[in-house]
This record gives structure tokens, C-alpha cells and sequence, in this order.
């Protein structure tokens, strides 16, 4: 594992640019890293760097000027980095938080670490929403190097549920020849359903760069029928990707009645096909929006 | 010394002849000189080309290097063309051919020895190359599935079709094999080959298109209306092709006046 620091060239914050085609949810990134220490054999971070290697961005001084011109925004340093697995090597959080603490701003973590001390030790709970990316306890065992077992990220969760944070979860990618039942019933059974903003969805999907790096890494995660979609990327099947979504909330929902649960980067035919509505980037963010204000 | 000749350092056919080189050379002439190493003209081959064949006075330059290193050193603004790579590689001194491979981006793969034997036995292999229209992974899956056809006695290297349906059964088979399909069969050429791998590894796709298809056949389209499933069913859409003339005008209109529900079942149809 190797990482270096680097002064931040452009903005720090930046629209999510979603993708053609596939409604988005509107959440903001902030580039405060890129990679990260663990290694998942489906990361689309290949692309950009070796496993196991990141770059820390300096220069949240930046983030002050940038956010003035906005407002009612979700952001999140979990998309081109584990937001909490690389606090262990440059403590990031804490200076996030005295700028955006008391305006109108959200921060999501996204991690699959448990490293939870940074979030314990900030002095509000404020603004704050504690994701975790889940998956079943088999594609965790067989993909996804150096992260916590989703059982100890569901633990981690629960701890800050108790503290008053409020969560996220998202399982993404879900890989469609596993089954996550398991992972469900664990899930429902420690967290309450009250304190879980949202749960995002989405099947594994990579673009054809990441096809080779993934096929170096583990080929058993190619298996099935993938085709180039609308904005590069390779997509199983739609109807199977339906399938999944429908076996998965049917699941969920005999637990979990209320969360709201959304898909990230699906068209809209999924959408209608699955849930029955229909959806936009407009309406999805604005949706999570209101949600996020629960958290001030 | 123009009246010598030299040896290449490199075949001219591994390099890309371009017309702004010959133009330039007609009008403004020879700007640098050719460089020399050991007999060989190490840097400006295609320059060296033209000019004799514009019959034109070449100045040259010699150098006292070693020729392969000489040449890498004076190309590394350039890219080089994966032929010039392969053919560098396996004529330099051992000491040079990592850089080699890391000057033309080239991963160090256990099998690259084989992939640039491969590339520089066939001459359509370095036209598609020189055109940047097949890279290191195509000819790696090339020698993959000789290898793989050598194993089950089949003769996949025999298998003709174009350029791109053999990459595209090459492709297809690394993922039977991905998939862990044994005995496939060989058909009589590329084209069957690509169907029926599509067929066995994209079952539902497959079975979606066929009923797909069958439905546009039972309309009975006029020969200028072609309807087609859209991105392998990505989303509930279909296109619509029509070739429009004056003559054929009011029969596709009023085919398409006519079947409009048809047509509408068909889209809504769509899984």
C-alpha cells in the first residue's frame, strides 16, 4: 500500500456528472482523495490508479470559497475514495466538518471500513449521514480485499445509530449469481428502520477499461450477460437487473416497510419496470434532499 | 554518401508513411539529417525513403551509438507503431527490450515474445496494427485461442472470416470460457462461429431477440421498413429505418397508419 499527497489543481467540489441515460442522484463529490487502501476486484478506481494506491488532495482551504454559491446540497468524499479508510492516513474529516458546519449542507460518508472514531469525535452529529456500502458476506469474502466483513460494518453502523447519527446504506455493486438474503435479515435485525435515510441499488456495471483489470482480478465476476449500454458502460441484461432489484426489495420490504430506496445510475425503464414510477434527476434529488434535512 | 546504400534499422513497412511528411519533404526538403549507427540509418528511415524517391539529395549524419538505443533516444517524442515496437523488441540487445516495451506502453507479459512473433508474421496483422486498429490485447486473444484450439484439436486458426468477426469470436470465447462452457463446437467459418457463441452465452438475450424478431416478421413489413430492437433491450425502445422515396411513399405511410397498435404492442411488448 503506497499513497502520496498532492495539492488539489482544480475545484475540490463537483457535481457528481452522472451518466447519459441513467437517472442521477444529484449528490456532489468531494475530491479529497483518489483510491483508496483496500482492494475491490470490481473497482472502477482501476481505471485511474494501481490497487491499494491513493492520493490524499490537500487543499480543503478551497472548500470555504466554493461552497458559498451553494446551498441544499448533499456531498460526499465516498466516490473516488473510502471516505473513512483513508482517515487513518490523513485525518480529513474533522476540517470538512468545520466548513460546512452550520450551512445548509449535508456530508455523506461512504466507507467499508469501521473506522468510526472520526465521526464519534466531531463535535455534532449534525449534517451528517454515516453510509455503508454492504454486500453479501460471499462477495465480501471473495471480492472485496482489506475491507471489514459486512457484518462488523453493520456493527459499526449500529454503534452510531445508538450515538444519533443518521445512516445510509448502499449495496452497490450487487453481483447477480449471490444471494442476499443473509445480508438483509442481518441488516433489519440490528438497525432501526427510523434512523436509515435511504438505501441506494445497483448491479454491477464497469466500463470496458475496468473489463481487463477485472478479468486480471477475478474473472468469475464477468460471468453473464453484460452489454455495452448507452453511456459505455458494460450492464447485465436489463430484465435480469429488474429481477434482482424485484427478488432484492421483496426481501427488504417484508422488514422494512418505509426506507426509501432508490437505484444508482439506472434508466428509466427500470424504474417504471420495477417500482412503477416515474423518475428523474430532478425528482431523485430532490427526494434525497428533503430526506438529507431530517439530519440538522 | 547518398550513392551508399544503407541498411534500415527498422522495415519501412512497420512505419507509418504519411502524406504531411511527403509533402513537407517536396516543398521545404530535408530539415534534419538522416543519423547513422553501424551502417544503419537509425532515425529519419521514412525521410530516407522519400527523398530517394524524389530523387533528391540526402544529408546524412553518423553517430556513434549503439542503433537501437540511438533510435529510442531520438524518437521519444513520437509514437511508435506496435510493428516498429514488436520488431525492436525482438532485434535489440536484451538489456534495451524493457525500455522498448515501456517507451510504446506495452505491458511486460510473459507472452509478449509470442504476441510480436504472431504480429510480425502476418502482413494483415501489420496493416490493421499500423492502423491502430487492433493492440496488444486482440493479438493476446489470438494466440490464447490458437493455443486453446491446438488443446481440443480443433482449428480455430483456420477459421476464416473477416478481421472482425474472428476478434469478435476470439472475444466470444474468452468468455466461454469465462462461463466455463465446455465442449463447443467449431462451425465451418468466423460468422456461424460468432452466432452460435452469442446464442449459447447470451441465452436470454437471445431468446428475447428471437421473439422479438418473430413479431416483426408476422407484420409483414414492406421492403423499405426495417424495425429493429434498440441497445440489446437496454430500455423499452425500438428504431424504426425507413428508406423514403417518392415512389414508395404512400405504401409506407399507410403500412405504418395501419399497424400502429401492432407496432405499439410490440414496443410494450418488449421485456
Amino acid at each position: 500500500m503506497a499513497y502520496k499527497i498532492e495539492k488539489q489543481k482544480g475545484k475540490i467540489l463537483k457535481k457528481c456528472p452522472g451518466q447519459k441515460g441513467y437517472v442521477c442522484c444529484g449528490l456532489y463529490v468531494l475530491e479529497t482523495a483518489l483510491g483508496c487502501p483496500f482492494f475491490c476486484h470490481y473497482c472502477v478506481l482501476q481505471n485511474y490508479i494501481q490497487k491499494k494506491n491513493f492520493i490524499i488532495y490537500e487543499g480543503i482551504e478551497k472548500l470555504k470559497k466554493e461552497i458559498k454559491t451553494f446551498k441544499g446540497i448533499r456531498i460526499t468524499t465516498g466516490q473516488f475514495s473510502d471516505s473513512l479508510g483513508i482517515e487513518k492516513f490523513y485525518p480529513y474529516l474533522e476540517k470538512i466538518y468545520k466548513i460546512i458546519f452550520g450551512k445548509n449542507i449535508t456530508l455523506e460518508i461512504k466507507t467499508k471500513s469501521t473506522n468510526i472514531k472520526p465521526l464519534l469525535k466531531l463535535k455534532s452529529k449534525k449534517q451528517i449521514i454515516a453510509g455503508f456500502s454492504l454486500n453479501s458476506k460471499k462477495v465480501y469474502l471473495n471480492f472485496e480485499e482489506g475491507t471489514a466483513s459486512p457484518s462488523k460494518r453493520i456493527e459499526a453502523a449500529k454503534v452510531l445509530q445508538d450515538e444519533g447519527f443518521f445512516l445510509s446504506f448502499h449495496f452497490d455493486p450487487i453481483i447477480h449469481s449471490y444471494s442476499y438474503d443473509e445480508i438483509i435479515d442481518e441488516l433489519t435485525e440490528k438497525i432501526n428502520e427510523e434512523r436509515v435515510l435511504w438505501i441506494s441499488l445497483g448491479v454491477l456495471r464497469y466500463p470496458e477499461k475496468v473489463y481487463w483489470e477485472i478479468l486480471k482480478n477475478n474473472e468469475k465476476l464477468l460471468k453473464g450477460e453484460y452489454f455495452p449500454s448507452k453511456d459505455g458502460k458494460f450492464r447485465l441484461f436489463r430484465p435480469w437487473r429488474e429481477k434482482i432489484y424485484k427478488d432484492f426489495l421483496k426481501k427488504l420490504r417484508e422488514k422494512w416497510k418505509k426506507v426509501f430506496i432508490y437505484f444508482c445510475m439506472e434508466n428509466k425503464t427500470v424504474w417504471e419496470n420495477v417500482f412503477g414510477i416515474e423518475m428523474t434527476d430532478k425528482k431523485l434529488t430532490k427526494i434525497l434532499d428533503n430526506l438529507a434535512k431530517k439530519t440538522f | 554518401m547518398a550513392s551508399r546504400n544503407f541498411k534500415l534499422l527498422v522495415p519501412l513497412e512497420y512505419l507509418k508513411i504519411d502524406e504531411i511528411l511527403q509533402r513537407s519533404l517536396k516543398k521545404e526538403g530535408q530539415l534534419s539529417p538522416v543519423i547513422l549507427a553501424e551502417g544503419n540509418i537509425v532515425d529519419g528511415i521514412k525521410r530516407y525513403h522519400i527523398l530517394k524517391k524524389l530523387k533528391k539529395k540526402i544529408e546524412f549524419k553518423e553517430m556513434k551509438s549503439e542503433p537501437f538505443s540511438l533510435r529510442l533516444n531520438l524518437n521519444l517524442q513520437r509514437k511508435f507503431t506496435l510493428p516498429e515496437i514488436a520488431f525492436m523488441y525482438k532485434k535489440a540487445p536484451e538489456k534495451l527490450k524493457l525500455e522498448i516495451l515501456k517507451t510504446g506502453g506495452i505491458p511486460s507479459i510473459p507472452e509478449i515474445n509470442e504476441i510480436f512473433d504472431l504480429l510480425l508474421s502476418n502482413k494483415n496483422l501489420i496493416r490493421k496494427a499500423n492502423l491502430n486498429k487492433i493492440n496488444i490485447s486482440t493479438l493476446n486473444d489470438l494466440i490464447f485461442w490458437e493455443k486453446k484450439a491446438k488443446e481440443v484439436s480443433l482449428k480455430f486458426s483456420k477459421l476464416e472470416g473477416t478481421f472482425s468477426e474472428l476478434k469478435n469470436v476470439s472475444s466470444l470465447l474468452r468468455k466461454a470460457k469465462i462461463e466455463g462452457l465446455e465442449n463447443i463446437k467449431f462451425k465451418k467459418n468466423a460468422k456461424e462461429m460468432e452466432i452460435y457463441l452469442r446464442k449459447i452465452l447470451y441465452p436470454n438475450y437471445s431468446s428475447a431477440l428471437k421473439k422479438f424478431k418473430e413479431k416483426i416478421r408476422s407484420l409483414k413489413l414492406p421492403k423499405d421498413l426495417k424495425i429493429k430492437e434498440k441497445d440489446f433491450f437496454e430500455e423499452k425502445e425500438l428504431e424504426i429505418f425507413i428508406n423514403l422515396n417518392e415512389k414508395n411513399q404512400e405504401e409506407i405511410f399507410k403500412f405504418l397508419f395501419e399497424n400502429q397498435e401492432k407496432i405499439k404492442n410490440i414496443l410494450k411488448e418488449i421485456p
